[in-house]
């Protein structure tokens, strides 16, 4: 997978979810405005239960689209992080990255590619920084391309990713729980340990972590260029 | 015929969006009845249905395969494609596949209104063309009309 087709996907991904977040704005704060002029003919009528009931449903429209909003802001967020990654201010697209803020990123970037293939993606939302010199879009690819081999199976799993550091080296924990195709995942995953997606220079494995059956390390290697 | 009529199915897996949607309709006065997933939708539609708004990605059975199916059950219902998603290449297939419109989300709850009437208006007119033609012997006229309301790819 090359960078332009990583981009393209995640993009595509995220802008059908603030599709829905805008549709959802608009839907809320149009029923809101219905409601409004619904209330004030019932006020002019003295119907106290209507109106009452009327206010209650202008508050929970209004909650709705500040949820919204707060999600299209946390995505547009994720999308910047991408564009920067992918050399957006024309500086050198190299590390340092922080692998905490990659997970995030790519848990909004991937959500809609995720339901599609009924996986259920999680990342921690305040972890600490876990700095890389690894590079940033390469990072993303490397989750990416672990994704597309959960989906590869039929995906209907949870996976849960984050930035940890097993013997000094700093990396993902992808994390396989619930799911009914859990254990066809788990066999994807033991049985593709060396990715593809790195950058020259680069490498990034996927080993078992610890002694836990159901997560694996994703480590971001640097080594000769020629090596790849 | 009231505006109540018309038979609306609501077919997306976003339940917030959906269920607004049909409560800003009923405001109007059309009562639509919501759907989550593509199963779900497909076991509305043994029930009368005259305009489906449907979404094209949804986990499990995605909107073509609802198209599909639906188009080759009740070649008359119109389907009108609601969608976040969406390039060039799935807006031709959906109308190859005998979409009635394809409109991007967000969307103009009247722009979506008019596009149910006109969509509703052309079923009856179909639906009346068909009968009469079918009474009248012609039998394949009538049969024309509904493969036209059918997949248009052939992949029937």
């Amino acid at each position: 997978m090359n960078d332009t087709l990583c981009m393209a996907r995640l993009l595509a991904s995220a802008v059908h979810d603030m599709r829905n977040l805008l549709a959802i704005v608009r839907e809320s704060a149009g029923l809101a405005q219905d409601i409004a002029a619904l209330v004030s003919k019932q006020k002019a009528a003295g119907d106290g239960d209507r109106l009452s009931a009327g206010n209650s449903r202008i508050s929970a429209s209004l909650a709705e689209v500040q949820r919204a909003v707060l999600q299209g802001a946390a995505l547009s967020e994720a999308m910047d992080y991408m564009a920067h990654a992918g050399g957006a201010d024309g500086r050198n697209t190299a590390g340092p990255c922080d692998l905490a803020r990659a997970c995030r990123s790519f848990q909004l970037l991937a959500a809609r590619q995720a339901r599609a293939v009924q996986i259920q993606l999680s990342s921690e939302a305040t972890a600490e920084p876990v700095w890389t010199n690894a590079p940033a879009l390469a990072v993303l690819r490397s989750l990416l391309e672990v994704f597309d081999l959960c989906a590869a199976v039929g995906g209907q799993v949870a996976l849960h990713i984050a930035a940890d550091r097993l013997r000094k080296e700093e990396g993902i924990v992808i994390d396989v729980r619930d799911g009914s195709n859990r254990e066809m995942v788990l066999a994807a995953l033991t049985g593709a340990p060396m990715l593809s997606s790195m950058s020259p220079g680069w490498r990034a494995a996927l080993t078992p972590w610890r002694d836990a059956g159901s997560r694996y390390f994703l480590s971001l290697v640097a080594c000769e260029a020629d090596s790849q | 015929m009231t505006k109540e009529d018309i038979k609306i199915l609501l077919v997306d897996d976003e339940k917030h969006f959906v269920d607004t949607l049909a409560e800003r309709l009923a405001m109007r006065g059309f009562a639509a009845q919501v759907a989550y997933d593509g199963p779900e939708a497909l076991k509305a539609v043994e029930q009368p249905v005259d305009v489906i708004v449907l979404d094209l990605r949804m986990p499990g059975m995605d909107g073509f395969e609802v198209l599909r199916n639906v188009k080759k059950s009740n070649p008359l219902v119109q389907v009108i494609i609601l969608t976040g998603h969406g390039g060039d290449a799935e807006e031709q297939t959906a109308y190859r596949m005998g979409a009635y419109n394809f409109l991007r989300k967000p969307m103009d709850i009247d722009e979506l209104l008019g596009s149910i009437r006109l969509a509703y208006r052309d079923k009856l007119e179909n639906t009346m063309v068909a009968v009469s033609l079918a009474q009248g012997g012609d039998f394949e006229s009538a049969r024309d009309i509904l493969k036209e309301n059918k997949l248009k790819d052939g992949s029937d």
